[in-house]
């Protein structure tokens, strides 16, 4: 008997996908995260998230404190700003102003007050006065909030 | 002898390769998309409802104080709040039609460009947040996903590694703020008045009134806990369980922190970007989820998504995780 031999087609496969697209789109995104973080810099979508990274100390601190009042004369916090060094990202650091000038002028707060989207919203409509204080504690905790050290009143625009 | 000296480079090519199997099937698994369709689905849809809404930008002074960072360097300044409507109902729009599978990849790289402008152009004027960032490289992402990967019963590595990608960036930019906080103030930044201080910086809200009350001992742990969780984001890609662990963790936080600060609200759509850790597939043969934002997108047009028998199988099998 004549041995038949059928030669059977192998199946029909899918081609397989190619990686390197996904594989580029990998290596880019995690390689400009990776760079991001480590340096620090902001390359926008990709940035180091600082986060709050700055810790302030409870001792010797002192606050600029922003309020707005209004034609009652309540005062509604807006902003405040820590006398120190902080390293920041396009923001005008008031201790800079302070440190060159000694004090603040409406130039100054208007520019602060121009670079913070909650004063913009709060003050738009409400706000008939902006007030500037320094407080100062030697020691701070949460329950001493009300009992600064100085309360030193700067300017009211 | 000659085996001896053979043998470590074999071990080596051996490890190496046992080693790039791993990370090849971690990263490009083949899937149906259902787990992609459904996190491109609660990206859109977290967007549509906390975002494209025009921020009051438009004040004299602010005009005047335009600093221009990333691509927005090479764009021209808004001028007025219409043309900002009109750019944030064509991000809405394409929003939409993403949700709807219509034109997907068409509609979320329209989505993607009008939605960096909406959401990021705030950032110029002075003061950068992170709060919309993930969520924006989130939909960037799925910009890049290929066009037929979107289509319906697509089965292949394209379902895959999105989700991979965006799990781990979204455990890289915890880990990011955390070693940011780490790196620059140290232990100090949990263990101090730090946080008191922070929160005395903004108006006190009255979650914030009541931890200010507490003992300094308090917010000190609550310091403690963000910083432990940030730096240990990672685990989140372990298992199932602790990335379902993290995800809680992630949400109190954000919740926590925008109870106590209440300008976190940016912050709150990171919650959407969790959607890629989560495995839809399982939810969707339950009476708690039977329907899928595919056949809400094919009903609108007309025609039911075909999922194979062994497709749908293969997903339940499959975890993203």
């Amino acid at each position: 008997m004549p041995h038949e031999t059928k030669m059977k087609t192998p199946p029909k496969t899918a081609k397989p996908e190619s990686l390197f697209y996904p594989m580029v789109v990998l290596v880019l995104i995690f390689g400009l995260q990776i760079y991001a973080s480590v340096t620090k810099k902001e390359i926008f979508p990709f940035a180091p998230f600082r986060m709050y990274s700055y810790g302030f100390s409870g001792e010797n601190l002192s606050l600029v404190r922003i309020f707005c009042t209004n034609d009652d004369g309540q005062e509604n916090l807006l902003s405040s700003y820590r006398l120190v060094k902080v390293e920041s990202y396009y923001t005008t650091d008031i201790s800079d102003i302070l440190d060159a000038k000694g004090t603040l002028d409406r130039s100054d707060v208007e520019k602060i007050r121009s670079q913070t989207s909650s004063l913009v919203r709060e003050t738009e409509g409400i706000c008939t006065h902006l007030k500037v204080y320094k407080l100062t504690w030697d020691h701070f905790d949460g329950r001493l909030r009300d009992h600064p050290t100085s309360k030193e009143f700067i300017l009211e625009l | 002898m000659v085996a001896s000296v053979i043998t470590p480079p074999a071990r080596s090519l051996s490890l190496n390769s046992n080693v790039l199997q791993k990370i090849k099937s971690y990263f490009f698994t083949e899937d149906v998309n259902f787990n992609l369709q459904f996190t491109k689905f609660v990206v859109c849809a977290t967007l549509l409802v906390f975002a494209g809404y025009p921020p009051k930008l438009f004040s004299t002074d602010l005009l005047t104080n335009f600093q221009p960072i990333g691509v927005f360097k090479f764009l021209p300044q808004l001028q007025s709040a219409e043309t900002f409507n009109w750019i944030s109902t064509f991000f809405r729009l394409f929003l939409l039609g993403a949700i709807l599978n219509f034109y997907t990849r068409t509609c979320l790289t329209g989505a993607a460009i009008f939605g960096v402008y909406n959401l990021i152009y705030k950032y110029n004027f002075g003061v950068i947040y992170h709060g919309n960032w993930l969520i924006c490289t989130a939909l960037l992402f799925l910009v890049a996903v290929p066009t037929r990967a979107w289509k319906p019963g697509y089965r292949g590595i394209h379902s895959t590694w999105p989700l991979r990608l965006l799990q781990i960036y979204t455990c890289m930019v915890y880990v990011s703020a955390g070693l940011q906080k780490f790196s620059r103030s140290g232990f100090s930044w949990a263990w101090s008045e730090n946080l008191a201080v922070r929160i005395y910086s903004n108006k006190l809200t009255p979650v914030a009134e009541f931890l200010m009350n507490m003992d300094p001992l308090v917010l000190r742990t609550v310091a403690l806990g963000v910083l432990v969780a940030e730096l240990t984001s990672f685990a989140a890609l372990i298992s199932k369980k602790w990335a379902y662990f993290y995800l809680v963790v992630w949400a109190f936080m954000h919740l926590g922190i925008q109870l106590t600060f209440s300008y976190h609200m940016d912050f709150l759509m990171n919650i959407g970007c969790f959607a890629a850790f989560i495995n839809w597939s399982r939810l969707r043969n339950t009476k708690y989820l039977s329907f899928s934002p595919l056949s809400i997108g094919k009903a609108v047009i007309g025609e039911a998504p075909q999922y194979s028998q062994e497709s749908a199988m293969s997903a339940k099998s499959q975890d993203p995780i």
